[in-house]
């Protein structure tokens, strides 16, 4: 669960995110959907403890993330929009690292490897220099690596964009199963069918405001037939 | 073609925030910062051929053309040697080709424009080196305006051939298949590259008769000339620097000839050697495959420490500016050889140290020659990128550091222990090498490492903290963020006064009197003392990294 109090958030004199209020429910599948530059990624940040809110406050599994950070991080599986990881280490090294920084037990750490590497097509590419790595490998590596601890909470910064076919397909079943188990799903992107497909609820973030929020057969009644005809409307402005 | 190359230098030398004005005061202060500490060696250079011109008129010598052509011929070979670093990284470390070749652009045009960004450089760099001389030239020796015009034009042409030359080095070395991408071999290349040159030119300079000072100076000059004539083409700007008349004016026309010559001979092969290799697609470094190793687990601390292992030795950038200062131990040894082969023995500068070492009066002073050596060995060890550059060569990768359920307290310490524990092989080993030239006792060497090792550890943990709090995260290639890093300044600046306090501290010892065992013990605990408080602090400042923005 994902519950964001009155957040604010403004480089310099530019506001990125303006009081926003947003709760995400256990079992929810949760689409953060916005044109460039109107603040999904700052909201993910100040919610996975990167950037420190103006203002207000997030609670993740009922834990402040910024009175006990670590205690929220560590249910937390977090994938950025860009795919920045240490070259100089191979893809195994790598998810050794980010596994034992969660002290993620032995038993559970090389199920999750597994597991997750095989459904990614990755597991030859594991002993490898990430340096050697393509965009949507270094991804790959990136979400196995944020998975490996089995967290509660995931959130995916544009978690598609640069993933083949297969593995799209593969990380959205993920995400619907995971929903299904009760756990949290929050993810952004601005691929309005994916949003209509997947998510259980939508928000649509325009300047910094949470214009509309809802599941989508609400927002089908309150507004218009399409999300694509209901993003064109609320951004219009 | 204009904005390619205005883009260009824009993008390269970071000038976008001349165009900003929120950020302009801040930068330009850094800016002013750098200048204002460089200008008293500079305004010594000036000075110096100031003098010299001043000397020559004084003793009604003929000498001014000589050491005009002297220094065009320096200001070239300067070129020759900066140029390499900075075309390698205009041409292949700048990933922008993807971006240009789809463009409708001639190949000869992209390089060119590259190739106009390292000349602008270095023409700032020449007119730095040259423009004093030319000034000093007008004044004492008042060759006619035709003479003046001919200076203005080889200076503008001065980094074109030397340009060029090191433009086609760098193309050719890239294109030897198998080792040509490494950056180890450039990184060492250029290392080993300089230290030859440097003992070259020291044994070349040293040769020849030395009678008195005048001829001396002369003959420096003719040697220096001699080198320059030895870049292909720049003999005719030193005819017409050096020629009056019809005779210059054929020489400098010969020269523009020369450079336009080189600049074609450049862009036919770079079409070949540069842009042709990009298109085939040849110019990816062959992946290596290895063995994926066990999956462990441990504690992250560990793991932390073998990342920093990793990330620094396995980069050559990062690795060779970690260990910084230590390079020059292999290269003042060799100095010292050269010295006392080509001396025949005269100058041995260790040989006579160990004399002095035992004379009565260096007795006396013997525990300020020990603090000395150890002071200057945490010099040594501290005048680097290692600790001053951590945080950074990290980059955007701090967003996992940052969301990790891990404290910045135990980032911090996995940095400091992984790099006190490089400093102290790299310390320790400098010790055993001196100890074997400089005759002290065991006792006196166990205190200098120890002192050593505590003032490098408390000089590491400050500039491990300034990075902490604001390291330099947007970079495209890790040599930026080691070397184009004012964290690095501003460690150095702290190491410094810190190294100032300890001497000073000296001094005051001395000037009371106080018996050997006190000063050692003094210092230790002073040091000592720094070192505990800056972790003290450290535990909470560390903190900071919650502030950094990637
Ligand atoms: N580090 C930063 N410094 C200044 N402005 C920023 C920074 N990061 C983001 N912004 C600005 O904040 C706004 C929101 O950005 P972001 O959250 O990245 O948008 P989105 O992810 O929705 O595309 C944008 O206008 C962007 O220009
Ligand atoms: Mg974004």
């Amino acid at each position: 669960m994902i519950e964001i109090r009155e957040a604010r958030k403004q480089y310099g004199d530019q506001v990125a995110v303006q009081t926003l209020n947003l709760q995400v429910n256990d079992g929810e599948i949760f689409g953060f959907i916005g044109p460039n530059g109107a603040g999904k990624t700052t909201t993910i940040k100040m919610t996975v403890g990167m950037l420190r809110p103006d203002a207000g406050s997030i609670r993740v599994n009922g834990i402040d993330v910024w009175q006990e950070p670590l205690l929220a991080k560590q249910c937390i599986g977090y994938v950025p929009d860009n795919p920045d990881v240490y070259e100089k280490l191979t893809g195994l090294q790598f998810i050794r690292f980010v596994a034992d920084a969660y002290r993620v037990p032995l038993a559970l750490r090389r199920q999750r490897t597994e597991e997750l590497s095989a459904a990614f097509a990755m597991q030859d590419a594991l002993g490898d220099l990430i340096e050697s790595y393509s965009h949507g490998m270094r991804q790959k590596i990136v979400l196995i690596a944020a998975l490996v601890h089995a967290p509660r909470v995931w959130m995916l910064d544009e978690p598609l964009v640069g993933l083949d076919p297969k593995a799209s397909l593969v990380l959205k079943t993920m995400m619907r199963e995971h929903a299904n188990q009760g756990n949290t799903v929050f993810f952004s992107t601005h691929i309005l069918e994916v949003a209509e497909r997947l998510c259980d609820r939508v928000g649509i973030i325009h300047r910094g405001q949470l214009v509309a929020c809802g599941s989508l057969d609400q927002l089908r009644t309150e507004r218009s037939e399409t999300l694509e005809s209901i993003f064109m409307e609320v951004t219009e402005q | 073609m204009i904005t390619l190359l205005r883009l260009q230098l824009v993008a390269s030398l970071g000038l976008n925030y001349l165009l900003q004005p929120g950020k302009r005061g801040r930068k330009l202060g850094v800016l002013l910062f750098v200048l204002l500490s460089m200008a008293p060696a500079y305004t010594g250079f000036v000075v110096l051929i100031g003098r010299a011109y001043g000397f020559l008129a004084a003793h009604n010598l003929p000498f001014y053309d000589l050491v005009l052509t002297g220094m065009h011929a320096l200001a070239q070979i300067m070129i020759l040697f900066l140029g390499i670093p900075i075309l390698y990284a205009a041409l292949f470390q700048a990933n922008d080709l993807s971006i240009l070749l789809p463009l409708p652009l001639r190949p000869a045009h992209i390089l060119a424009a590259k190739l106009g960004v390292a000349y602008v450089l270095e023409l700032i760099a020449a007119a730095i080196l040259f423009a004093p001389a030319l000034f000093f030239h007008a004044h004492y020796a008042r060759p006619g305006a035709v003479m003046l015009g001919s200076g203005a034009l080889c200076l503008l042409l001065l980094p074109a051939i030397p340009l060029a030359l090191c433009a086609l080095l760098c193309m050719a070395v890239v294109n030897v298949p198998g080792i040509g991408r490494s950056k180890w071999v450039w990184h060492l290349g250029m290392m080993l590259g300089a230290l030859g040159a440097a003992a070259g030119m020291m044994m070349f300079t040293n040769s020849g008769p030395q009678v008195d000072l005048l001829d001396l100076v002369q003959a420096k000059m003719q040697q220096v000339a001699q080198m320059g004539r030895w870049i292909p083409g720049s003999v005719f700007a030193m005819r017409a620097l050096a020629l009056p008349g019809a005779e210059g004016l054929l020489n400098l026309a010969l020269y523009g000839a020369a450079v336009v010559g080189w600049g074609v001979l450049l862009l036919a092969a770079g079409e070949r050697l540069y842009i042709r290799p990009v298109v085939r697609g040849s110019g990816v470094a062959a992946r290596r495959r290895r063995r994926a190793d066990p999956l462990h687990a441990g504690s992250f601390l560990t793991t932390y420490v073998r990342k920093e292992l990793a990330c620094t030795l396995k980069d050559p950038a990062v690795a060779m500016n970690a260990v910084g200062g230590y390079l020059s131990v292999p290269i003042l040894l060799l100095m010292y050889t050269i010295l006392k082969i080509q001396t025949k023995g005269q100058v041995d500068v260790v040989g006579q140290l160990a004399q002095a070492a035992h004379s009565p009066l260096l007795q006396r002073a013997l525990p300020f020659v020990v603090v000395g050596i150890a002071l200057g060995l945490s010099f040594l060890g501290t005048s680097s990128s290692l600790f001053a550059a951590s945080y950074s060569k990290d980059g955007r990768r701090l967003w996992l550091e940052k969301t990790l359920p891990v404290p910045a307290w135990t980032l911090f310490l996995g940095k400091f222990l992984f790099g006190m524990g490089l400093v102290t092989s790299l310390n320790a080993v400098t010790v055993v090498v001196a100890a074997r030239v400089v005759p002290l006792g065991v006792g006196e060497w166990l205190y200098i490492l120890l002192l050593s090792e505590v003032v490098i550890a408390a000089n590491g943990a400050i500039a491990l903290l300034i990075d902490c709090r604001r390291p330099k995260v947007d970079w495209k290639d890790t040599v930026q963020a080691v070397k184009q890093n004012v964290n690095v300044l501003l460690a150095f600046g702290a190491t410094t006064l810190t190294l100032l306090l300890n001497g000073m501290l000296l001094a005051a010892t001395y000037r009371l009197g106080l018996p050997a065992s006190t000063l050692y013990a003094q210092l230790l605990a002073i040091n000592g003392l720094l070192l505990a408080a800056v972790l003290v602090a450290a535990r909470s400042l560390c903190r900071g990294l919650e502030r950094v923005s990637v």
